[in-house]
């Protein structure tokens, strides 16, 4: 019984940390793409004024 | 000289996106929550391993992400290869992600239930364990393969090439599921004689197939936005090379 | 040329569109060369000299229109394409030539493919390589591979009798004064000849031998008069030898053993580690085990790929092989012969009766593998950094079809 769980757990404990991860690198790669953009931007219009 | 796009419209899209993974991921909570605390428990005749029985309602889920997520695979290498879409080659690189976190997914769990189960993580001889586990090495060699290469259109054709080539094999699992019983179970859903499942395990099953199914298209989306932005700043920086 | 029809025309580009990276380099391109015609690319740096070479000469896939070789259709925008009807000379700007071949072999294969065999020595003497006829590419300096290079581009115009293409992209890239000489003079003769020839290059000295100057504000016509006649000996033609690209193949991995070394070695590595771990003794002659242990050393071998590729990228010369269309080199017969050595080796080692069945089954497993894995990396030879890629991540991927190969064995009763 107790083996049972321990492989459930193992098991969930690895999706929950796969999915975690992922998410996290998604909104990082979101979040620092539009900082890059906001970035050049900026320096363009300063170059225009 | 470089177009802004509207804030306001970036942000729409933005939250959008979010949202919906948002949503996702807390059905995937619910899910967990109901598999441990509100799933009937299995006979012990009937498994080996009654508790890690339970790996299944995250399992059967996953598995279905990933075939949504290959789907997009390959629509969208279709949709580059033949019509030279840039919304194909977006919905590409979606969906080789979605497929190699979620195909990582399905085969991670898979493995446990069945070192539980039967006592090995692995049969080679079961199509559509092996047929999974190629799907999910497709994605990995897609993933990084293009990171490693600057973006164009070589770039766009060979690896639109391999995920045609890939795709096939997804119709091959899901038939592979019918008509070969080797180690795998069979399907639980829609399986004819001997497939159907008890009430509760039917409905955390579906809300675990709905919250997956909103998870993975909100990566989606937020992979599709990020592959536009990426887009976007290469415009950006092109136009300031001229300068 | 007014009034010239497709057929009239050696090379005709159709409203040619050529994407590179994320650029449009050529954009909806008509171009007709006809015979006797030297057209001199000499634009800027980055206005698609070289992609004009490379898509008439049928290498680079077309967003949009079709080039046609004398009249006849070569490559189309939906990648459809021909073997050229008539064989053409190229020089690419990366040389083309593999560093373990000899400078004879390299020519004599340009020579086979443009249809048949000369003798070479007069025009090695031009340009002073005869002495050198011999000697590995790779033992060149940098200038005299661009030599044989440029040589290869023009050979088949000095075979044919009758009109042909020859496309040269940078030929004097590298050359010394007294061959940049020899081959404006040698340009001439083709010209003469009736071939026709597209050069990419910004040296003026190519105005002396050239018809027409092409850059992007258009094709310009300079040169119209005969060239004083350049008389030359008659060429004796033999026959060409077929088979080029096998023997091209059988002729490199003699010479680099480089199926031994790349695939021999993981090969007998893994037959070493299951020798170290393995009884033999112990193993059930009716379970799937057996046959997938003795298998086990020649499907490694063949998982590493096929080494020709890896020789293919010096130089590009893959994308010269490619563009002839006569086949690639490859390493499928040493492949053979190296699977059913480590079959039956293993068999050997492990004490147990020789199944002849199974070792040739080892044979072609080892030559199939390795086919596949050639497949993988030719489809990724297009990218920019093709190593980069990782093809081998696809690899464990065979191991489904290896099972059932084992299962179908076991249920045989081969062993």
């Amino acid at each position: 019984m107790a083996e049972g769980m321990t492989y459930l757990a193992v098991a969930y404990i690895g999706m929950l940390f796969g999915i975690g991860i992922w998410t996290w690198t998604v909104f990082a790669r979101s979040k620092d793409l539009e900082q890059r953009i906001h970035a050049i931007e900026q320096i363009h219009i300063d170059g225009e004024e | 000289m470089i177009q802004r796009e509207t804030t306001v419209g970036r942000t729409m899209s933005k939250r959008g996106a979010e949202g919906i993974l948002l949503l996702g991921f807390f059905g995937i909570g619910l899910t967990l929550g109901l598999a441990f605390l509100k799933a009937p428990s299995v006979s012990i005749n009937a498994f080996e391993s009654p508790d890690a029985q339970r790996i299944f309602y995250w399992h059967v889920p996953a598995a279905w992400a990933a075939f949504i997520a290959f789907g997009f695979l390959f629509v969208g290498s279709a949709m580059w290869f033949f019509k030279r879409s840039n919304l194909g080659w977006r919905m590409h690189v979606a969906g080789a992600e979605a497929g190699l976190a979620t195909g990582l997914m399905t085969v991670w769990s898979g493995m446990v239930w069945g070192a539980a189960e039967w006592g090995v993580p692995w049969d080679w001889t079961d199509v559509r364990l092996n047929t999974f586990g190629l799907l999910t090495f497709l994605a990995l060699f897609l993933v990084l393969g293009r990171q490693s290469q600057p973006d164009g259109v070589e770039t766009r054709d060979t690896f639109s090439t391999f995920g045609l080539y890939g795709f096939v094999l997804v119709p091959v699992t899901y038939v592979a599921t019918r008509l070969w019983q080797i180690r795998h179970p069979g399907p639980v859903v829609g399986g004819g004689d001997g497939g159907s499942l008890a009430g509760e395990m039917a409905v955390i099953l579906l809300i675990g197939a709905i919250s997956f199914t909103i998870f993975i298209i909100g990566h989606i989306l937020m992979s599709m936005r990020i592959t536009s932005l990426e887009q976007r700043l290469e415009r950006i920086q092109k136009s300031m090379d001229k300068v | 040329m007014l009034g010239q029809t497709m057929t009239d025309a050696l090379l005709n580009l159709n409203s040619v569109t050529v994407r590179r990276g994320m650029k449009t380099v050529l954009s909806q391109l008509n171009l007709q060369v006809s015979s006797g015609q030297v057209i001199l690319f000499n634009g800027t740096n980055g206005e698609g000299k070289s992609t004009i070479i490379e898509a008439a000469a049928g290498l680079i896939p077309l967003e949009a229109g079709s080039v046609h070789h004398h009249g006849e259709l070569l490559i189309d925008e939906s990648g459809k394409g021909a073997k050229p009807v008539h064989p053409f000379g190229l020089t690419l700007q990366a040389d083309g030539c593999m560093g373990h071949q000899r400078i004879e072999e390299h020519l004599v294969n340009t020579m086979d493919i443009a249809g048949s065999r000369v003798e070479m020595d007069s025009i090695l003497e031009r340009y002073n390589l005869k002495h050198r006829k011999h000697d590995l590419i790779a033992q060149l300096s940098g200038g005299q591979r661009r030599k044989v290079a440029m040589i290869a581009g023009i050979l088949p115009g000095f075979i044919s009798k009758e009109p042909r293409l020859i496309f040269l992209d940078e030929p004097d890239s590298g050359l010394d004064e007294a061959s940049r000489i020899s081959l404006i003079e040698d340009i001439r003769y083709l010209r003469q000849k009736g071939h026709a020839v597209l050069i990419a290059s910004h040296n003026k000295e190519f105005e002396d031998c050239a018809t027409d100057l092409y850059n992007i504000e258009g094709m310009v016509e300079i040169n119209q008069e005969p060239t004083t006649e350049i008389v030359r000996n008659d060429v004796t033609n033999l026959p060409p030898k077929g088979w080029i690209a096998l023997r091209n193949g059988v002729v490199s991995n003699n010479r680099t053993l480089s199926t031994l070394a790349y695939n021999g070695i993981a090969g007998f590595l893994t037959l070493g580690i299951l020798l170290a771990l393995v009884d033999p003794t112990k193993l059930d002659t009716g379970t799937i085990q057996k046959s997938g242990l003795i298998l086990s050393s020649a499907f490694a071998a063949g998982l590493v790929g096929d080494s020709m590729v890896q020789m293919l990228h010096e130089h590009r010369s893959l994308a010269w092989w490619k563009a002839h269309k006569q086949g690639i080199p490859s390493s499928y017969i040493h492949g053979a012969i190296l699977g059913f050595a480590l079959t039956l080796l293993t068999q050997l080692a492990m004490d147990l009766t020789i199944s002849w069945e199974l070792t040739i089954i080892g044979s072609l497993l080892t030559t199939l593998t390795m086919f596949i894995v050639r497949m993988f990396d030719l489809t990724s030879a297009r990218l920019a950094r093709p190593r980069a890629a990782f093809t081998r991540i696809l690899t464990p991927t065979l191991i489904l079809p290896f099972a059932l190969l084992v299962q179908w064995i076991t249920d045989s009763n081969l062993i």
